[in-house]
């Protein structure tokens, strides 16, 4: 195996997956399901997005129970035959292709934020000089430290949404399911492709210590991702109603609402630290799976070879990605839910009706 | 170990051939020969131009006087000793004097069985131990016609009185601290942990020094596997001398490039103690107060032994404030650079405006005013730390007032800045362990640079980096800030707070011991449930759980 060292089915199944769907999906996901479903969001967060994920866990864990030690790229080279490789390679794209766009996200919300005058690829090689070097040290290093900041990051989340509460109408939630259930599907597809990304979880099952414990955690995963981002939404659509669609950071703007006795006001830094913890745990993880999975592929001795390159590749990518963030954001709403759907849930349902038909892998364990 | 020992006497021969090529064949052992005067001259050849070493001839005098020498170090041993327990009792002993039995084949038997009147002996057949024990501060007694020595115990080696630890004072707890002697400090030890578990081994380290180094466990507690780490590390050492504890610290580190401590030192016998009762190993070596403790977990470095002698909530309430201090001590300057450059929409806009108004006629940018101020800060500390003591408190004097006071109103930096200087440094020195509060103090400067070029985001940046850092180092395969990550509940019981002694049953996790449980559950003190009062009530439950 390429990675030697062994997480604990916590660290790596119940938190990563949680720092690394939250920290993009709370900052941009409330807006863009605003859009379609309105004052509803929280309805498409809460429930949609959650059944889409635990889905997406089910078809994780049946694909997992059958090959216990390999990762997807490694099975699907075992169920698809020759069109293995091409589905692997298909997925270390996806992976440096959805980590480009984070560390797009990334470099855009500083710039516009907080420092309009610095040049992107400033925060890009920075962020990346991170991730590059979280990843080259290795699976128990990156959960190590996401467990570090997992307190700080969900602490920051609740912490705003509650001293949030003072500015908040709760009126403005109803009237509910307004116009029916249709907007509520529309604004779903966003917030699903996000919750999907935990598909990422199929790279590191075969590295946990404890699997009987694997499945409980990812479930647990998928509906605590879903009450936080369901808070989250909640309370920017509490606090700044309507026009939560028009903005591009929403929960910055709740962040920024806030004052406590005069004194305490404008808690965007806390924001920021959030986001830097979050999304550098989520750069080092998709960066990690890539290097991973392009080791797999080409059967290398050790994945640290490729950190580089693909280093490399992220940073030019995500620089010429989008003309500017408006573009990144109708991307993000339009394109990424259809892309995300066939990787999260398209191919792995296929690779496992394709191994249930043929009866290829062990039939594993129950539960 | 045996190979090192071989080396070490390797070496020692071929010093001793340097001067002499006729002594010995090369790779074997000098015996000692059964003729008196062919031993003595071989030693006085040996110990040539060493003046403190003493060849003390005499006669034992039984019937037909047999010859014998004794050879020890002038100044380390005993002298009432030697005097009382070897020369008197071999000289004057009624029991030999014109004895017809003692002669020169069965005196060295009669010697070591019946005359000798000192506790520890040995005897030993090669010139080469016999050597190294004289210089160890033994005395060696040759009679003519044995061809064997024997080695007697009489050290006696000048050394301080056991003190205060200098480095590590505490209001309450036990007042003594490590002296310079190794049996001293071992015996500190001893009288701690009165246990036949308490196993200390002895290497010898430094091709010229020949330092003991004891390495001390518990046997049991300590994982078998760190306990054998330790001295495959130490063993491993070649080095000319070995003067101090800080030699083996360098060379057994996990990380030798880190900036993070990776050896917790300390004075205090009893934080020896509590190491070792957690299962960690500690290292002495001979003539340095400072002992070294393996493995160290970030978090130690945040604690003083004195947390576990003061009632929970203030040893928790100190704890808390010291956490707090290190992120002070780091991050402040970084902070205010940062949100006077950066990000001035987060202070509240008096406070805004007020400094401000201090930092109107400060020719320099904020970064410059605060990398000006801590420098100065850091080289005033430097000065009083190496001046006697006498005139340190006048750089204090000078640096507090003078430069800071003056800097002030001739208007080079604010006051605000000066303010921030001070609480960062007073920050630093809540930090318990000398090299905890040296890693923070230089983190400080690259996260000032993060601060100036990035702000905020700069700042996190720094941290996350950091953070990556200390997540991938382990200190004899124990995270390095365990319990923080891998994250274990029970472990947190004495971290950031301390819980009360009666809660925390189980020994920290990570260090690999295999007895976990250090106390009886339910322990939980109240007043005692007395049958004639039954409004007792329920305080007698304990929550512990298995």
């Amino acid at each position: 195996m390429l990675e030697k060292g062994k997480v604990s089915s916590r660290q790596g199944i119940l938190l990563l997956p949680f720092t690394f769907v939250v920290s993009t999906a709370v900052l941009i996901a409330p807006a863009i399901t605003a859009k379609a479903a309105g004052r509803d969001g929280w309805i498409s967060i809460l429930l949609v997005g959650t059944v889409y994920g635990l889905l997406t866990a089910f078809v994780i864990i049946k694909l997992w129970q059958r090959f216990p030690d390999k990762t997807i790229i490694e099975y699907s080279q075992i169920i698809a035959g020759p069109f293995g490789k091409i589905i692997g390679a298909m997925y270390v794209i996806w992976f440096i292709h959805i980590n480009s766009v984070v560390v797009r996200e990334f470099g855009d919300f500083i710039l516009t934020s907080f420092m309009p005058e610095t040049p992107l690829i400033a925060f890009i090689v920075i962020l990346l000089f991170l991730g590059s070097w979280a990843a080259k040290s290795g699976l128990e290093v990156i959960c190590r430290a996401n467990e570090f900041i997992f307190p700080l990051f969900a602490l920051s989340v609740v912490g705003i949404s509650i001293f949030a509460l003072q500015e908040a109408e709760f009126s403005y939630l109803l009237p509910i399911m307004e116009n029916g259930i249709k907007p509520i599907l529309r604004g779903s597809w966003a917030p699903m492709a996000w919750r999907g990304e935990i598909i990422v979880a199929s790279m590191l099952l075969p590295y946990i210590n404890n699997p009987d414990k694997a499945g409980k955690h990812l479930v647990y995963s998928v509906i605590l991702i879903g009450v936080v981002l369901t808070m989250a939404t909640v309370f920017t659509t509490v606090v700044i109603g309507e026009l939560t669609q028009y903005l591009t950071f929403p929960f910055f703007e709740l962040a920024r609402c806030i004052t406590i006795g005069r004194f305490i006001e404008r808690m965007e830094a806390l924001v920021l630290v959030m986001w830097v913890a979050g999304v550098t745990i989520k750069v080092a993880t998709f960066f990690y799976v890539a290097s991973l999975g392009l080791g797999q592929l080409f059967g290398l001795s050790d994945y640290r070879s490729v950190v580089l390159p693909i280093g490399l590749i992220l940073g030019v990518w995500s620089l010429e990605l989008f003309e500017n963030s408006i573009l990144s954001i109708q991307w993000l709403a339009e394109i990424f839910p259809l892309y995300a759907f066939v990787f999260e849930l398209g191919i792995p349902s296929a690779l496992l009706i394709i191994a249930a038909a043929t009866k290829k892998g062990g039939q594993g364990r129950s539960g | 170990m045996l190979g090192i020992f071989n080396k070490i006497k390797n070496a020692l021969k071929k010093t001793i051939e340097d001067q002499d090529n006729t002594v010995s064949d090369a790779g074997e052992k000098v015996l000692i020969s059964d003729s008196l005067d062919k031993n003595i001259d071989y030693i006085k050849r040996v110990f040539d131009r060493c003046s403190d070493v003493v060849v003390r001839e005499f006669k034992i005098p039984a019937k037909e006087a047999i010859d014998a020498s004794l050879i020890y170090i002038d100044g380390m041993v005993d002298d009432d000793l030697v005097a009382e327990s070897i020369l008197r009792s071999l000289q004057l002993n009624p029991a030999i004097i014109n004895d017809d039995k003692v002669n020169k084949s069965n005196a060295f038997t009669m010697v070591k069985e019946r005359l000798l009147s000192i506790g520890e002996i040995k005897t030993v057949r090669d010139m080469d131990s016999l050597v190294e024990h004289v210089l160890s501060g033994q005395a060696a007694l040759l009679i003519d016609g044995s061809a064997q020595a024997i080695i007697s115990s009489v050290r006696k080696l000048e050394s301080r009185t056991v003190d205060e630890p200098q480095t590590e004072p505490i209001v309450r707890g036990p007042r003594d601290g490590f002296v310079e002697n190794l049996r001293t400090n071992v015996t500190l030890v001893r009288r701690r942990i009165k246990s036949p578990r308490l196993k200390v081994e002895i290497i010898k380290i430094g091709r010229i020094t020949q330092t003991d180094v004891a390495v001390l466990y518990i046997d049991g507690l300590a994982d078998g596997e760190i306990v054998k780490e330790v001295k495959e590390r130490l063993g491993r050492i070649e080095i000319d001398g070995v003067l101090a504890s800080g030699y083996l610290e360098e060379f057994i580190e996990d990380y030798p490039n880190s900036i993070f401590p990776q050896v917790n030192v300390s004075e205090r016998p009893d934080r020896l103690c509590s190491c070792l009762l957690e299962g960690r190993v500690g290292i002495i070596v001979d003539n340095t107060p400072i002992c070294l403790l393996v493995p160290a977990t970030f978090p130690q470095f945040l604690q003083s032994p004195e947390d576990y002698y003061n009632r929970f909530p203030y040893a928790s309430f100190t704890r808390i404030l010291r956490f707090g201090a290190m992120h002070i001590a780091l991050l402040l300057p970084s902070v205010y650079i940062a949100v006077l450059t950066f990000h001035q929409e987060m202070l509240p806009t008096p406070l805004l405006i007020s400094i401000a108004g201090q930092r109107e006629g400060v020719p320099f940018p904020a970064f410059l005013e605060a990398l000006m101020m801590e420098l100065v800060f850091e080289i005033l500390r430097e000065a009083g730390v190496r001046l006697p003591r006498p005139i340190g408190q006048a750089v204090s004097i000078v640096g507090a007032l003078v430069i800071g006071q003056a800097a002030v109103s001739a208007g080079l930096v604010s006051s605000a800045m000066v303010m921030v200087v001070s609480l960062t440094a007073i920050a630093s020195f809540t930090i318990p362990t000398i090299s905890g509060s040296y890693a923070i103090r230089i983190l400080r400067f690259p996260i000032m640079i993060l601060a100036a070029s990035f702000g905020l985001f700069g700042i996190m940046v720094g941290l996350m980096a950091i953070l990556i850092h200390v997540c991938s180092m382990r200190s004899f395969g124990v995270p390095y800030i365990a319990p923080f990550a891998p994250f274990s509940f029970s472990d947190f019981k004495d971290n950031i707070i301390r819980m009360p002694w009666w809660a925390m049953i189980n020994r920290p996790s990570f260090i690999g011991v295999k007895d976990k449980q250090r106390q009886k559950l339910n322990q939980m003190p109240g007043p005692s449930q007395d049958k004639s009062n039954p409004g007792g009530g329920e305080s007698g439950a304990g929550k512990g759980k298995g």
